[in-house]
């Protein structure tokens, strides 16, 4: 074979790889965003619906916020948000504090590391309605505890830490150890060391657990539907509406379009927040 | 752990004085390592312990909330007996199914994200819209999809506004169609997350030698690509085909109850306050979840991948 | 019909190895390259030798196709346009800094996966792969993990690897770089010594001078961009034509001057005052008047104590000594500046005046401000 005769061989090949590269650029990215679009089609289409006069109706008509006046006149939603928001604070407190102590140190283990992480986040691979129903089997029919607020706290918890830590981890993993041994060094005692290097550094991460925490918390239900007890949380209530098919579905929607709304603005916040720490 | 901290006790009671014995104990309890296997414990205590429970409860008989002592396996056989073992298959395929979307899409996807994506605005932006979904209720985005789907929801109001169709299109919701679609949504970015992240640690180095040897783009894909993000596509593959397999949201509202799921039957017989039998199925997910993440396991065992990637894998 | 077209085509070796004309390559407002042309030889070891961010890698990682030039007047492998040919489509291949070793295959799959992807069968893959193992003298490591090889096995395994596939050329990106002083100096020899064995076209990226002295045909050293010299070992080393290269080859001693007499390759330069004579490293005679550098190794240069009497060129007074084992570099003060010699043996104190001398061929003024 000639050299030019390779030439156009080799070059016509490279431009068949090129062609099909762009095509296959092109079914990737028409299938990710596709499928991006079925998480975020319904949230837009609950918002719609929510300021649909009729919401039933499958094209929306005329609009109006009559539903959310509606939210003032039947408050039945109102204590059911309350606890849900008790529960979330209680779990994103939790958080903080339990993936602060466990995130810090974790990266820093020489033993046994691995066999830790793995257990702390086992919830992630474990369906939340196992983890409701063995909570509920052991802690209501082995040690017949009466099931409450405190249950939910606990499967909230048992959800929500392995987010938190990740979070958590995401920063501490990336922490120089060094930097408390160059303190250490210079005389700080451990309390100090955690205060003025660790603590700044890690504040971030502790702000992302909690908020992962909160959020996790707020819109929880496989596993509330059966520790809650007599206890109800708004994504229970949300549950209980939906499933009796009545008609106070529009206050639904007017509902959880302010929770999405705030959901959204808080986990941009701290993906965000995260995301400079890294950087930096 | 606990061994350091017995062998200092030890070493120190030989000394003698059981103030020594408190004073080591004190300083172990200060230690930083202390209060993560404190946590541990808890954790384990709280979270491990009534996993196994439920297992040993699903071997018991229990009337209502009452146990009754006595080995029986009288809750699995009701399963086999009352043909509820269907669900479990239907369930399964169903996961299957959903799976193998989100990896058919998610891994180019993914791989786009790291070596295409031009800006790292957009990938920043692609990155946020894939975890803000863990954030959403649940149910009330599901149910929304009623309006979408449904004999008088949007598409085929919309249809038959434009003439297209003279009747609605029945199929569109409380079908395995509506389940499916309202399932591939949530669990996407399971998948995509955990390949991302592998993929992200695979050296451009590589596949640049790939390439300088002579592999086409498709030769590189399939021999250093995806074995080196193997790790990352199990990860997502266990990630999404759990929680599918026990989510028991979308298969309520948007099955419409005629075909039952695997999560409804648990929460049907928990309703019928048959636990052991809700147990049961628990543990029957549980194994399964188990048996899918050894079977993983042992294809990564085979496919001896490189020390530094593993341990990189285990701290990202 | 391509031979009636193009009559030179046809006769294949007659082309270079490579032929790069007027290479630019930008990265935003940053100029990696600037207008580099480089033509290689079939069977020779050529060296880019510069400084890190002088564009050398990016030179290597053009012609291996991972980077695409904002502009290429010409780019030919073994006489192929390869402009617009992604690196798969390349007939070169490149050991790469870190090895680039796939960590998920044994050392024989790697040797073998240039073969792989080109269709070879598995026997014929085997034995050409077992023949480059032993090449590199690794016959015995064909079942091991990559992770088990030291580091100078991983690079033979990259050797092995690259070469395997016959390519026209050989890129190395350097090769040495992650390697210790003493695998490093072995390893100097023997690369040299394959290549001599192959008769094949390397070309090597280092940023060690004495990396390329020892193992190249020729050297060209870059900086900012562009080539600023291109020659044998010895021309480089001896010769430099420009200040920069002076001064990278080692020339601790450069001064500027002006040029006062030419008489064939020998200049006399004015520096201070002071003549310094040498040989003209640039191809044309300089005017006289005109600015110049003079620059000399500290090891080519001679002191003995101050003869009774008499004048002489450069005088110099000891500042200071530094032992380096082989050698002393001995600092001096003298009428043109500091002034640095190596010496082996005898070590005047500090403070004492001493003659400063040298061969006038070991003394090389070129000019200034302007690249050959």
């Amino acid at each position: 074979m000639t050299a030019a005769t390779f030439d156009n061989f080799a070059h016509r090949a490279a431009r068949r790889e090129a062609r099909l590269i762009g095509i296959a650029i092109w079914l990737t990215l028409i299938a990710g965003f596709g499928i991006t679009t079925l998480i975020y089609a319904p949230v837009v289409w609950l918002g719609v619906l929510s300021i649909s006069s009729d919401p039933l109706a499958g094209l929306p008509g005329s609009f109006t916020l009559g539903w959310y006046y509606g939210l003032f006149t039947d408050t039945r939603w109102l204590h059911p948000l309350i606890v849900s928001l008790e529960i979330a604070v209680a779990v994103s407190t939790l958080c903080m504090i339990s993936a602060t102590l466990v995130g810090r140190v974790l990266p820093r283990l020489k033993r046994g590391r691995a066999p830790l992480l793995a257990a702390f986040l086992l919830p992630l691979v474990v369906p939340g309605i196992v983890v409701g129903i063995d909570v509920f089997i052991y802690y209501k029919m082995f040690l017949t505890l009466k099931m409450g607020i405190w249950s939910l706290i606990l499967v909230h918890f048992i959800w929500a830490f392995p987010f938190a830590l990740i979070g958590m981890l995401v920063v501490s993993s990336r922490f120089d150890v060094r930097l408390l041994e160059a303190a250490a060094d210079l005389g700080a005692s451990p309390w100090r060391r955690f205060w003025d290097i660790e603590r700044p550094l890690l504040t971030s991460g502790v702000v992302t657990a909690g908020m992962f925490g909160f959020l996790l918390s707020l819109t929880e239900l496989p596993r509330s539907i059966f520790v809650a007890g007599h206890t109800q949380t708004l994504p229970l209530f949300t549950w209980a509406e939906t499933m009796s098919r009545g008609s106070h579905v529009s206050l639904i929607y007017c509902l959880n379009t302010i929770i999405a709304i705030v959901s959204i603005a808080l986990s941009v916040l701290s993906v965000w927040l995260l995301g400079r720490r890294v950087k930096s | 752990m606990t061994s350091e901290f017995l062998e200092r006790t030890r070493s120190t009671s030989q000394a003698g004085g059981f103030a020594r014995h408190f004073a080591a104990a004190r300083e172990w309890l200060s230690s930083e390592r202390a209060p993560v296997y404190i946590f541990a414990f808890i954790w384990c205590l709280g979270v491990i312990v009534p996993v196994i429970i439920s297992a040993v409860l699903s071997l018991l008989k229990a009337r209502g909330l009452h146990i009754v002592w006595a080995v029986s396996l009288h809750a699995y056989r009701d399963i086999v007996e009352s043909g509820r073992w269907e669900v479990v298959v239907r369930t399964l395929t169903a996961a299957g199914i959903v799976t193998a979307i989100c990896l058919v899409t998610g891994f180019p996807f993914a791989l786009w994200l790291v070596k295409r994506a031009k800006s790292q605005k957009l990938t920043q932006f692609v990155f946020m819209a894939l975890t803000v979904p863990f954030f959403l209720d649940p149910s009330a985005r599901t149910l929304v999809w009623r309006g979408v789907l449904g004999s008088t929801g949007l598409i085929n109001a919309a249809l038959m506004k434009l003439h297209l169709i003279d009747a609605p299109i029945e199929w569109l919701l409380f079908s395995d169609f509506s389940v499916y679609l309202g399932l591939v949504g949530p669990y996407f970015p399971n998948m995509v997350m955990p390949i991302y992240l592998a993929i992200l640690l695979i050296d451009n180095e590589l596949i640049q030698a790939s390439a300088d040897l002579g592999a086409t783009p498709a030769a590189t894909l399939r021999n250093i690509v995806i074995p080196l993000a193997m790790p990352g596509i199990i990860a997502g593959v266990i990630f999404t085909f759990v929680p599918v397999m026990g989510d028991s949201i979308v298969p309520t509202i948007l099955g419409g109850g005629k075909k039952e799921y695997l999560a409804d039957t648990v929460m049907s017989l928990s309703t019928a306050m048959n636990y052991a039998g809700a147990a049961a199925f628990a543990t029957i997910i549980l194994m399964l979840t188990a048996v899918l993440a050894a079977v993983f396991l042992l294809f990564r065992q085979r496919m001896t991948l490189a020390r530094g990637i593993a341990d990189r894998g285990i701290t990202a | 019909m391509a031979n009636i077209l193009h009559p030179q085509a046809s006769v294949e070796f007659s082309c270079p190895a490579l032929e790069a004309i007027d290479i630019v390559h930008r990265y935003g407002s940053v100029t990696a390259l600037d207008h580099v042309s480089l033509a290689v030889e079939e069977g020779e070891f050529v060296t880019i030798l510069g400084p890190s961010g002088s564009g050398k890698t990016t030179l290597l990682r053009v012609i291996g196709g991972f980077e695409t030039p904002t502009s290429a007047g010409r780019l030919d492998i073994a006489g192929v346009d390869v402009r617009g040919l992604p690196a798969n489509h390349r007939e070169v291949a490149t050991v790469f800094q870190h090895y680039a070793l796939f960590p998920h295959m044994t050392v024989g799959q790697n040797v073998e996966y240039g073969l792989k992807v080109r269709g070879v069968m598995p026997a014929g893959r085997r034995r050409q792969a077992e023949e480059a193992l032993r090449l590199v003298r690794l016959s015995d490591k064909y079942n091991r993990q990559v992770h088990q090889l030291s580091g100078g096995e991983k690079q033979r395994v990259a050797f092995a690897r690259a070469l395997v596939t016959e390519p026209r050329i050989l890129l190395l990106d350097e090769p040495m770089g992650a390697l210790d002083e003493k695998l490093r100096r072995e390893m100097q020899v023997e690369i040299r010594a394959l290549q001599r064995e192959l008769k094949a076209t390397f070309i090597q990226v280092t940023h060690s001078q004495e990396e390329a002295l020892t193992m190249s045909d020729r050297i060209a050293v870059m900086n900012r961009g562009r080539i600023e010299q291109l020659g044998t070992p010895a021309e480089i080393f001896d010769r430099p034509a420009t200040r920069f290269v002076a001064s990278f080859m080692g020339m601790t001693n450069i001064y500027d001057g002006t040029v006062r007499a030419v008489d064939g390759k020998t200049v006399r330069l004015d520096v201070a005052g002071h003549i310094l004579c040498g040989l003209w490293t640039g191809p044309n005679s300089p005017l006289i008047g005109s600015r110049a550098f003079a620059a000399i190794h500290p090891q080519r240069v001679a002191i003995n104590p101050l003869p009774d009497g008499g004048s002489f060129g450069l005088r110099g007074q000891v500042q200071s000594a530094a032992y380096r084992g082989a050698h002393t570099d001995i600092v001096l003060e003298t009428a043109i500046g500091d002034f640095t010699a190596s010496v082996g043996g005898f070590a005047p104190v500090g403070g004492t005046e001493v003659a400063v001398s040298w061969h006038p061929e070991d003394c090389a003024i070129g000019a200034i401000g302007e690249a050959t």
